[in-house]
């Protein structure tokens, strides 16, 4: 058996530097065009693709996207986990040699690790907060949908309490929570919002229990931001009423649904990666606007005309471009953090990490 | 409708998965057979059964066909680890592998799909009229009457007062000793493991139709296992398993009720408390049951395998 000496590890040590050292040397080659043959996209999904709710929405984006291009290979995964298994899921990508990979979930360092050192390849990523030269994000402005639920939601409920199921304590989750209240309190300054957090973005069992758990506090509206509806299921035994989030086939008839985000991805897909095709693709983040690219008319059955005018009135004056978040704003501890002829900017909306007055649980 | 109130209901609701599980659980060891497999069984027949119901919306016949698919089980498992008499630990636990297994494989196309029917509650005349426990106990689906009340108690009749009972009883504590007296061992397994597994996967199916509604992997998350540790920790007493599924059940509950009362304690932790109290539970009935070992303890004969020949 040989000896190890010193040189072994001088060049051990070396040649583990070397690599970092190549690539740094590497030009970004995210902006060479690709044949349609030779192109190929990954989709990661955080949750199945048939939860009926937020991953089924990126399926159909997908499918149509295939459609779109039907030379182009189109791999998507589902259930890619919030841990070191989603880095080196993403590496496995781009050894197999995918171009562009698009998830429909922020994995935040977990992909930032990875698009450092795949300089060649273009990332996407749904809820995004950083941006490098070949990482980018997309969302949708949810907090002006989620204003007119809150708005709608203070002239249907009677217990002045509106349950919310979150996720994880996240930027999405506070501006959707906030534009609800806001919403709300617009109408009726008693409302108050009762956030829970389940620790994931798709278990159905969970989700149940949170939604029991709200009722059991007096919650007679259910709003929530998870993948799946389950939910709908508890408000429809316990006679309340809920809103569904990014449903295609929202259930109108069921007698607990009062509307619900609908979001059309495809086209945004289709733009990325044409783009990616052509070679002109940048990370510059994209915000999916209400009323082009989603929208929240779906009402269900039992829903009253005059709310739903109502509803509508404030709609079309938020397309003419009235904007809700107006100072003054006191946070929950009634501390003033949006001074009075301010008006919050959309990435300040987006970046929302404080809980305004009347949220508990955030 | 108060908080405590509600909360009590649905710990019942949360709790007769695992209560059920354990029951199936209790059976087979009463007769001498381990079936670890509880796990697997579980999300089979949470799978089957969500299968059936958005095949028949129905969920009748989407509990009848969890059961036929849990008697199949039982038959493979109970050929392996009683009439091959290969190893009842590691029959156990392929049954849990290979159901979880073929569970997510089977569910995929299922995952998040909510079933269009689900158990409804059947509130019983006169008692369900009573003020608070009415509501609690008396106004739930059957299924909840059969796990906490008919199984139970025709379970009780059964092994405590007839002599198959005591025939089943004693082919757990001494085969060899009721095989000499005429009692049929291998027929009296055979059933009994069959009908644990069968219950087993009973669980699941109640779990989708009564409590959860909706599949998706690793929606079982651990509940097999709680179950045959209620056995073991419930000193093979059926009370105390039905108690302990009900307290699962409850502190099920109790995480997200935290959140809703904004306790000062991180979500994180209120969503694994579950798992915590098992731990809990595992250890403290060891130290009250100390001075009363021998009374407590597991059939004797569990896990071993007879043999006929070597009597």
């Amino acid at each position: 058996m040989e000896i190890l000496k010193r040189r072994h590890f001088i060049g051990g040590i070396g040649s583990f530097f070397l690599p970092s050292y190549a690539q740094a040397e590497t030009t970004p080659l995210s902006s060479i065009s690709l044949l349609p043959q030779d192109g190929s996209i990954a989709f990661c999904y955080s949750g199945p693709k048939t939860d009926g709710g937020w991953g089924t929405l990126h399926e159909r984006g997908r499918l149509e996207v295939s459609k779109y291009f039907p030379k182009l290979r189109i791999t998507s995964i589902e259930n890619v986990p919030y841990s070191i298994q989603a880095t080196r899921l993403f590496r496995y990508l781009i050894a197999e040699g995918v171009q562009m990979i698009i998830t429909n979930s922020n994995y935040d360092n977990f992909l930032h690790d990875v698009s450092n050192y795949a300089q060649n390849v273009s990332f996407t990523e749904c809820n995004g907060h950083i941006t490098t030269a070949n990482l980018g994000w997309f969302y949708l402005d949810h907090w002006y949908a989620f204003y007119i639920f809150g708005y709608i939601s203070a002239l249907i409920t009677k217990t002045n309490k509106l349950g919310f199921i979150s996720s994880f304590p996240i930027p999405s989750v506070y501006s959707a929570v906030n534009a609800i209240t806001l919403g709300a309190r617009k109408i009726n300054p008693l409302i108050n919002v009762q956030v829970i957090h389940t620790g994931s973005w798709f278990n159905p069992k969970v989700t149940i229990q949170a939604a029991n758990a709200l009722c059991d506090q007096g919650c007679d509206i259910l709003l929530s931001i998870m993948n799946d509806m389950s939910y709908l299921r508890v408000a429809e035994q316990r006679n309340i009423k809920a809103f569904l989030y990014n449903n295609m086939t929202p259930p109108i008839r069921s007698k607990a649904y009062i509307n619900s985000i609908l979001c059309d991805f495809s086209n945004m897909y289709i733009q990325q990666i044409q783009q990616r095709m052509n070679g002109t693709w940048n990370s510059k983040p994209v915000l999916l606007k209400l009323g082009q690219d989603y929208n929240i008319f779906r009402w269900g059955t039992s829903i009253s005309s005059t709310i739903r005018y109502q509803a509508t009135a404030l709609y079309e004056n938020i397309l003419r471009g009235y904007n809700p978040f107006q100072g003054p704003i006191y946070n929950n501890k009634r501390q003033l953090k949006v001074t009075s002829n301010t008006t919050m900017k959309n990435i300040d909306l987006y970046q929302w990490n404080w809980a305004v007055e009347g949220v508990t649980g955030l | 409708m108060d908080i405590a109130t509600n909360l009590l209901y649905f710990s019942i609701i949360n709790g007769g998965g695992i209560v059920l599980a354990s029951i199936g659980e209790w059976l087979s060891e009463r007769s001498g057979v381990l079936n670890l497999g509880i796990e697997g069984l579980m999300s089979l027949g949470a799978v089957t059964a969500i299968i059936a119901v958005l095949s028949f919306h129905n969920p009748w016949i989407a509990l009848i066909i969890t059961c036929g698919v849990g008697a199949i089980c039982g038959i493979i498992f109970a050929i392996c680890a009683i009439i091959i008499k290969a190893n009842q630990v590691l029959c156990g636990l392929a049954f849990t592998m290979l159901g979880i297994g073929i569970a997510e494989f089977i569910g995929k196309p299922y995952e998040g799909i909510i079933a269009t029917e689900h158990l409804q509650p059947m509130p019983i005349p006169f008692l369900s009229s009573i003020s608070t426990i009415g509501y609690i106990v008396f106004s739930q689906n059957i299924m909840v009457y059969l796990i906490y009340i008919i199984i139970p108690l025709t379970i009780y009749v059964v092994f405590f007062k007839t002599q198959h009972g005591l025939n089943v009883r004693a082919v757990g504590e001494n085969p060899e000793a009721a095989d000499a007296v005429g009692v049929p061992v291998t027929r009296i397994r055979f059933f009994y493991s069959c009908l644990g597994t069968i219950l087993g996967t009973l669980a699941g199916g109640y779990l989708i139709l009564a409590s959860v509604f909706t599949w998706s992997g690793g929606l079982i998350a651990g509940q097999g296992w709680i179950a045959i540790a209620l056995v073991m920790l419930g000193r093979y007493r059926l009370v105390y398993m039905i108690l302990s599924g009900v307290f699962f059940g409850f502190i099920t509950a109790i995480g997200f009720e935290g959140q809703v009362f904004n306790w000062p304690i991180p979500p994180v932790i209120l969503n694994s408390l579950l798992y915590i109290f098992a731990i809990i539970f595992a250890i403290f009935p060891s130290f009250l049951a100390k001075n009363n070992s021998k009374k407590w303890r597991a059939p004797a004969a569990l896990c071993t395998p007879f043999f006929r020949s070597n009597r």
